[in-house]
């Protein structure tokens, strides 16, 4: 007697490939479809669960690009409530495909509309990104002068990153009848008011959604023709559905959508892959112990259980040697970073620029995640002057006479404060490795108890 | 009556307020003294140790000793109160501007970094969290309740709008929108940390975020007196502020007249101050 399922990898059957594996080590969950290589601009959006995702990647070494990063001074908190360094440029979340077309539209055209200014009391709101400003704008004109400035930084970002990280989140949303705009919220919840006349609800078809795609795909890849995608499907239940049905089917069948569409478009596109994060925080699998108490939120212990599915697949900026081998030029930048590995520290730092937000990581026999590398090693190229480099100087001063020392040397005040700088970033570097393994630890401690009763 | 004790501890900003007080142009009630403890802005780090603060830096301990008469640390339960004077606070709409534009600049051509008025307000509330001002005020606080007045950096003096290029420094709607929410969110954060900010007296402003000339002609830092100087002010802008400063602490003299002249305290020599042997 034959069957097409004898012969079949364990991972194929629920028994040998679920209900009697670990969610902590899930082999073959994930197959990547391409690889990111250590100069791939990421850029990532979507819904909340994309902002895990983006923190993991620069915690990683990961080149995460920003194109509206924090003004200096503010803090990390302050930054994020006003959208800053969440995702690749200022968006805010964006749930639904259409919304992510209709940026990239605008993007394009760098359409300006007045009809998406909602106000709250005094105060004007953004309302294609209502979340980026705590208390609203000041006028009108500055909403629009703001969006304009966005649409120029968004429209810089479709071009140049070259791995796009988009988790679908939605398939509500209210559009404006007069100009078929969706929104990330409901008129009347962050600003504006709910007026039926003008705005009416939709719930977005699976044809619908993937005829989005392939236009932002058609959009984007024009200008950007080596662009890689990632799809996610985020895991986040529905706060509330605007559909009849109970908030449970509703959120069953949004994600079933969203899911169905991210599947076939990875199936038809070489350059889209599917990441099943959706899978390993909503299925059965997890006993649905990665929810927070809510059994809505995400707890750190799933999004590090995903992560690190991830990371297993894309490791760590990994550089594909038999892509890398194809071209001479890749060879001549193999022979390059080599060379950079001999190199003094400062002599071999680059620029940073505003845009790239995250470094490779500079591999070093330690305990530190790479992301904690990469802060120290920018603390030190904001300050070339400190550390080691710094204790080599007197030599050369001496060798070329004092004159030049004293010049090159710094003031006791700028290398005890490029001192205090790299000593910071070494104390937010070892908290960082510290909290990451928390979540590690957590995630071990939650399925070794939902497993081992 | 009993006495009165003042401790100024500031930048190079103190050399004016220095000199105001020895010029004798301050009314204060009998028994008030106050004592000056000022270096170069960069180089102040103090330890708190044993109820003092004591200068990590031996150019600090030189400048505290040469500048209060001889003391080369702070101790603070000495004091009645206290004035910080400069120590990075303050609000530098040009210094800012330097670093993200607004929207108004878009109207005098392309802008990088553009942030809206509320984001601006709070990079300057955020730039503030980081000055000295608030790290002495935490030491002090440690073993004091004493009143903790801040007398900010002064704004940048007209003059420089003639030198600097950036056409919003002059833009009244903009400064007028933007200056008193700054000055608010900056004075609430003063108070967070039990610190009342005394911004300059409004005589001395010419725009908002903007020093009148005439106080800046013959300004005054830690080093030398300058004919004219793009960040300092002269002692006349001083008298005004430290005699408002006395009000709040209930030490003007009443009728605003001096209840004595205050070149006979005992303490440096006003040309040995602004030109130290350092």
């Amino acid at each position: 007697m034959k069957s097409p399922y004898i012969g079949l990898k364990p991972n194929r059957f629920w028994r040998t490939g679920v209900s009697e594996a670990h969610p902590l080590t899930v082999p073959d969950l994930y197959q990547k479809k391409f690889a990111i290589a250590a100069s791939d601009k990421i850029a990532t959006a979507g819904s909340c669960f994309a902002q895990h995702v983006a923190n993991y990647l620069r915690t990683n070494g990961f080149s995460v690009v920003d194109f509206e990063p924090s003004p200096v001074f503010l803090s990390p908190e302050t930054a994020k409530e006003f959208g800053y360094g969440i995702y690749s440029a200022r968006y805010g979340n964006i749930y639904t495909v259409r919304q992510l077309l209709q940026l990239a539209r605008d993007a394009g055209k760098g359409t300006v509309d007045a009809l998406n200014v909602w106000t709250k009391g005094d105060r004007f709101y953004d309302a294609l990104r209502p979340n980026i400003e705590p208390n609203g704008f000041d006028s009108p004109e500055e909403v629009m002068a703001l969006r304009e400035q966005h649409l120029i930084k968004v429209k810089k970002l479709f071009r140049r990153m070259s791995v796009f990280i988009f988790t679908l989140g939605l398939t509500e949303a209210w559009v404006d009848t007069r100009t078929g705009r969706v929104f990330p919220t409901a008129p009347g919840t962050i600003a504006g008011d709910f007026d039926p006349s003008i705005y009416e609800f939709k719930n977005f078809s699976y044809d619908e959604i993937h005829a989005d795609f392939a236009e932002f795909l058609d959009l984007v890849s024009a200008r950007n023709r080596d662009l890689k995608i990632i799809l996610t499907v985020s895991p986040v239940p529905l706060t509330a559905t605007a559909t009849d049905n109970h908030v449970l089917i509703a959120t069953t069948y949004s994600k079933s959508v969203l899911r169905a569409v991210a599947g076939n478009l990875a199936d038809t596109y070489p350059n889209v892959d599917y990441f099943p994060s959706y899978e390993m925080i909503a299925s059965p699998w997890s006993k649905g112990f990665f929810y927070e108490s809510n059994m809505r939120a995400v707890n750190s212990g799933g999004v590090a259980a995903v992560m690190r599915v991830f990371f297993d697949q894309h490791g760590t900026c990994e550089i594909p040697v038999a892509e890398e081998a194809r071209s001479e030029e890749a060879a001549s930048e193999r022979r390059r970073r080599r060379s950079q590995k001999r190199t003094p520290r400062a002599e071999r730092q680059r620029p940073a620029t505003e845009e790239v937000a995250g470094e490779r990581r500079r591999r070093r026999p330690s305990e530190r995640s790479p992301g904690a590398e990469r802060q120290i090693a920018a603390a030190e190229e904001t300050q070339p002057e400190a550390g080691g480099e710094r204790r080599r100087r007197p030599l050369e001063g001496r060798a070329s006479g004092n004159e030049r020392q004293r010049r090159e040397r710094p003031s006791r005040t700028e290398a005890k404060a490029a001192r205090a700088e790299v000593k910071a970033a070494r104390a937010k570097a070892r908290a960082e490795t510290t909290e990451a393994k928390a979540d590690e630890v957590v995630c071990e401690e939650i399925l070794l108890e939902a497993f081992n009763p | 009556m009993t006495g009165f004790s003042l401790c100024v501890i500031g930048t190079s900003h103190a050399g004016a307020v220095w000199q105001a007080w020895k010029s004798g142009a301050i009314a204060a009630r009998e028994g008030f003294s106050m004592v000056v403890f000022a270096s170069q802005a960069t180089t102040i780090e103090m330890e708190h140790r044993d109820c003092s603060l004591i200068p990590v830096n031996p150019t600090v301990s030189t400048m505290f000793a040469l500048t209060s008469g001889g003391k080369d640390r702070i101790e603070i339960d000495k004091y009645d109160a206290f004035l910080l004077v400069g120590l990075g606070w303050g609000i530098d709409l040009a210094r800012t501007f330097t670093r993200c534009n607004v929207v108004e600049h878009l109207a005098h051509g392309p802008a990088d970094t553009v942030v809206s008025h509320a984001c601006l307000v709070e990079m300057i509330r955020a730039h503030n969290t980081k000055a000295l001002a608030l790290t002495v005020a935490r030491q002090i606080r440690a073993d004091s309740a004493a009143p903790i007045l801040i007398y900010p950096t002064p704004f940048r003096p007209e003059t420089m709008l003639s030198e600097e290029s950036d056409p919003c420094l002059s833009d009244r709607a903009l400064l007028d929108n933007i200056m008193p929410r700054s000055i608010a969110a900056v004075s609430e954060l003063g108070v967070q940390h039990g610190c009342e900010v005394f911004w300059q007296h409004p005589e001395t402003v010419a725009l908002p975020g903007l020093t009148k000339a005439r106080f800046a002609k013959g300004a005054v830092n830690l080093r030398e007196s300058i004919e004219r100087d793009s960040k300092h002010v002269n002692p006349d802008f001083a008298v005004l502020s430290l005699q408002a400063i006395l009000q709040r602490l209930g030490q003007a003299a009443p009728g605003g007249m001096p209840d004595r002249i205050n070149n006979h305290d005992a303490g440096p020599d006003a040309r040995e101050f602004i030109q130290p042997a350092v």
